[in-house]
């Protein structure tokens, strides 16, 4: 008898445990992912803090996560018909198409975002009508001013001899290293469809320190590990507002432009006030202070003046906005996978 | 008095909870994860009927995973034997010393185990880290190198961050050992005539020999499965089977491989596990 009950409590505790609501969803906390470090300022303070003193009973919680990471766990969320772990997330523009793709992304209610009459209509197109284009960056070069005497104009002066060794990459599973391995490909004759000329040009640029994500890449500049990479205009400008000696440039033939865009994702159970995130990332008030100094991500809101100070960061004039690239993802994200296969097998340790 | 079958069937009560948790949580887990690599999976869901050994084949049959098991097969080596090492003369040390000493130790020994492993490899990071890293600044102050040298992001970065975080399961196991010794059996040694290194090589150490293998194989296998050292000290490209699960799975969204991968390193780390307990019953064999 004394076994039964106690068999008995230890399957109702299990029972109680598989069948208790997950908390996201009931208690009013929205879960938003956002950047890693100082990067992530501008979503809590300027979204998230004037989004929750508008609505007092709910909260907003924002989780960094760089490489996606939260992809799988919506998946397998969505796969056993539980509410999803992550309302929002701000995608670039590879994984918003991979995101489309996969089926993963609510399609916004345009009506709900008032704002995005403001945007730039380029961007808005390339959303698809999924999320809203919140910002931009550039895929430029950071360099140590100390250490790095030429002030490299090129994306070829990474292949400098002189850094032998002190360059720093990201394997091509991020935005950063997706988009550097296209910027390679065209320098050297190849394009999005025909990769090859980048593989050999990287390989040549060995023995090169490869960070696990842009963040980490970031780091390597504080502790000298590296001297140049190609960085994030956003990540360089945190840097150098630290005091570090750290500069960007937008090489030739041009930096790289990615679109951000900041979507509802599917199975989410706030869907309806999210869109009011979606519209506050639109405003000119958060559009101003995200592009302000020391983010200096870029304005999609035709009505927000890019500050003088963010001159190094990003582009200014419409000469300067002429001279970005722009790479056709459509043609690189289906192929993503094998893409970050082959880098494993060329430069795993 | 009571029967023994009694006495069976009240352990047996006692041990139904945890026996049930681990049905539940790991053993049908794990049994799941193997059966996902036999089937295909799309979007997380399983294909129905879609059996199939094409991801098993195809990763057995690929060089690149061999290498790459290989790679995390050193890693978990190594650690072991610079925990054997570093960890030997620590616990040696804590069996010769007075009360007092021993408290002092004990909290040494422990205290890496009083944080969390990830908050101590970042650490770490900042010690094995770059020109301003502690070690560099170090060696480049006393003279004994001209130009930083790189540890961070290299293997020798991550089995400094794996010992230091896997000492305490050597030294323990170790300790134990050592303190189940007759003392007599040293004093008869040196009676004898032994130097203090024979006695120390002749006695002490085949003596402990119990707890340098339990604690090498406790070692191992939380080195040879470890992912936080080698994902935070080992960098973007350093290519060990745990980091490169969480890659499959969590950038890539290819459950399958992930599945095999994961498998493939629970059923080597048991095959490992096994060849020591057979290699321990032939070294121990004398002490039966």
């Amino acid at each position: 008898m004394r076994q039964a009950v106690i068999l008995g409590l230890c399957f109702g505790v299990l029972g109680a445990m598989m069948v208790a609501p997950p908390l996201s969803g009931q208690s009013g906390e929205i879960v938003m992912i956002s950047y890693a470090g100082p990067s992530q300022e501008p979503h809590r303070f300027y979204l998230v803090e004037p989004f929750q003193q508008a609505h007092p009973g709910l909260t907003v919680r924002l989780v960094p996560d760089e490489a996606g990471e939260y992809v799988a766990r919506v998946q397998a969320a969505l796969a056993a018909s539980r509410p999803s772990p992550v309302d929002l997330a701000p995608n670039g523009e590879p994984p918003h198409l991979r995101l489309i793709g996969l089926g993963l992304l609510e399609r916004t209610n345009t009506d709900l975002v008032p704002n995005l009459k403001l945007a730039y209509q380029a961007f808005v197109e390339k959303s698809q009508g999924y999320g809203v284009p919140a910002t931009y960056s550039l895929i430029g070069i950071a360099y140590n001013s100390q250490k790095v005497t030429k002030v490299p104009t090129s994306w070829k002066d990474l292949w400098d001899p002189a850094y032998r060794g002190k360059v720093g990459l990201t394997s091509s599973s991020s935005n950063l290293g997706l988009g550097f391995l296209v910027a390679a490909a065209k320098m050297n004759g190849g394009d999005e469809a025909n990769l090859e000329p980048a593989w050999q040009a990287i390989r040549s640029l060995q023995p090169f320190v490869i960070a696990p994500n842009p963040t980490a890449l970031a780091q390597l500049f504080e502790r000298e590990e590296i001297v140049i990479a190609p960085l994030w205009s956003t990540d360089a400008a945190v840097l150098a507002s630290k005091g570090l000696p750290i500069k960007f440039v937008k090489p030739q033939p041009g930096a790289i432009a990615i679109v951000s865009f900041l979507s509802i994702i599917k199975g989410s159970q706030f869907t309806q006030i999210a869109h009011e995130l979606l519209n506050r990332v639109l405003s000119e008030e958060y559009q101003s202070k995200a592009a302000a100094k020391p983010y200096f991500f870029g304005p999609t809101n035709v009505k927000v003046a890019v500050p003088p100070e963010a001159a190094d960061y990003i582009p200014t004039t419409l000469n300067e906005i002429r001279r970005l690239q722009t790479v056709n993802w459509p043609v690189i994200v289906p192929v993503r996978a094998a893409i970050v296969e082959r880098w494993n097998r060329e430069f795993a340790r | 008095m009571r029967s023994p079958r009694v006495g069976t069937w009240h352990q047996a009560e006692l041990a139904a909870p945890a026996v049930v948790f681990l049905i539940i949580f790991l053993a049908i887990p794990l049994l799941l994860l193997f059966a996902f690599g036999l089937v295909d999976i799309r979007a997380a869901r399983v294909v129905p009927g879609s059996w199939t050994l094409e991801h098993y084949a195809r990763i057995l049959g690929d060089p690149f995973y061999y290498r790459i098991f290989l790679r995390t097969f050193w890693m978990g080596l190594g650690a072991t034997i610079f925990c054997l090492l570093f960890g030997y003369p620590v616990a040696y040390l804590f069996t010769r010393v007075g009360p007092a000493a021993r408290q002092v130790l004990l909290v040494l020994i422990l205290a890496p185990l009083l944080t969390n492993a990830v908050v101590r490899t970042f650490g770490w990071m900042i010690i094995l880290g770059g020109q301003k890293g502690l070690i560099n600044a170090l060696l480049l102050r006393v003279g004994l190198i001209d130009e930083p040298v790189r540890i961070l992001y290299t293997m020798s970065g991550v089995l400094i961050g794996l010992t230091q975080i896997q000492l305490p399961f050597m030294i323990l196991p170790v300790i134990a050992a050592l303190e189940g010794q007759d003392r007599s059996l040293q004093e008869a040694a040196a009676g004898l005539g032994a130097t203090w290194a024979q006695t120390f090589f002749h006695v002490v150490v085949p003596l402990s020999m119990p707890g340098v293998l339990t604690g090498s194989a406790l070692v191992f296998v939380i080195s040879y499965t470890n992912f936080a050292v080698p994902a935070l000290l080992g960098g973007g490209s350093f290519a060990v089977i745990p980091t490169f699960i969480f890659e499959q799975i969590s950038a890539l969204l290819q459950w399958n491989n992930g599945a095999v991968l994961s498998s493939l390193l629970l059923g080597t780390a048991m095959v490992m596990l096994w060849l020591f307990n057979r290699a321990s019953a032939r070294l121990l064999r004398w002490t039966r």
